[in-house]
């Protein structure tokens, strides 16, 4: 995964270059595959150390909410808790955030391993391997920036 | 698909999606062909199996010789036969290592060894983006009426 920051920033950036609607569904979509599938095992795994640590298989079985079946799936049950008028834009904004996340992600090179992008039908891991894994951490800042004038330009416009 | 209609069954729907792919996922990761887990449970049947262990944290360092884990603890690594610097690696640190298994002692013969030295970072990252989203989640959606709304 790229750092959040990342995330964060690039899907600001998509969202003002496409029309800046439903910006907060479309970046929480940007945000939501790591904080399902990553934050979850974590947190368990520091509350479950001082019982012996966690199961195995309670760490892995977050793991799809980072793989397109688990996005789909995340993505129509967290539209329904919006009112149905709405469900189909934020259905759409939260699986195109979680799309470019992942895309972001794919062009991340992890030394032989990558995403099962076809799971549950598929399970070879696929990575196109174009940068390192923490290699986003050098253009955050420059992204946050970015996004932050990007916010900060749309606000005023919207407030003039 | 979207409507009212049956909502609390497609929640519940929805739900159960999750959790089936995440207990399918589980199952597989715990029995893939080969893999750490497969290796220990019959060594001898995967000696010089290759072996993957990706963003794994270092738990104990000793010349030529590296612990790690990450979902499995305690995974030894053999470091004799790279030429990686590994100084500056300590407990704590994540590395990558491409390798294969040893049956003798369980050991992980290391090929290839990529140290993440840019890891802390990412994760101060990965902090200050939770807490900006923490912080801007109320200032975005809000619970009304049994739904969520976005704000403004």
């Amino acid at each position: 995964m790229a750092d959040l920051v990342s995330h964060w920033a690039l899907a600001v950036l998509l969202k003002a270059g496409t029309g800046w609607r439903d910006v907060p569904v479309f970046v929480a979509g940007s945000l939501l595959p790591d904080l399902l599938a990553r934050l979850p095992p974590m947190a368990l795994e520091l509350v479950a150390r001082p019982l012996g640590g966690l199961p195995a298989w309670a760490s892995y079985m977050w793991a799809p909410l980072h793989l397109p079946a688990g996005m789909l799936a995340a993505s129509y049950l967290l539209a329904l808790l919006f009112p149905a008028e709405r469900r189909r834009v934020v259905f759409a904004n939260l699986l195109g955030g979680m799309g470019l996340h992942l895309l972001v992600d794919l062009c991340q090179d992890h030394l032989g391993v990558g995403y099962q992008l076809l799971f549950p039908l598929w399970t070879r891991p696929v990575e196109f391997g174009l940068w390192g894994s923490e290699d986003t951490v050098l253009v955050a800042p420059l992204l946050a920036a970015a996004a932050a004038a990007v916010w900060w330009r749309q606000r005023r416009r919207s407030a003039g | 698909m979207f409507s009212d209609r049956h909502r609390p069954l497609k929640l519940l729907a929805a739900a159960a999606a999750v959790v089936a792919l995440g207990a399918w996922y589980a199952h597989l990761a715990l029995r893939v062909p080969g893999g750490w887990w497969e290796a220990t449970a019959d060594p001898v049947g995967h000696d010089g199996a290759p072996q993957l262990l990706p963003l794994y944290t270092v738990e104990a360092v000793s010349p030529g010789r590296l612990v790690m884990g990450k979902v499995a603890r305690g995974i030894p690594v053999d470091t004799t036969a790279i030429s990686t610097d590994l100084s500056g690696v300590a407990p704590g640190t994540t590395v990558s290592v491409a390798g294969h298994f040893r049956a003798a002692d369980g050991a992980i013969v290391a090929d290839v060894v990529e140290i993440h030295r840019l890891r802390p970072w990412k994760k101060a990252l990965g902090v200050l983006g939770l807490l900006g989203a923490l912080g801007v989640a109320p200032l975005s959606f809000r619970w009304r009426a049994g739904r969520l709304e976005q704000r403004g």
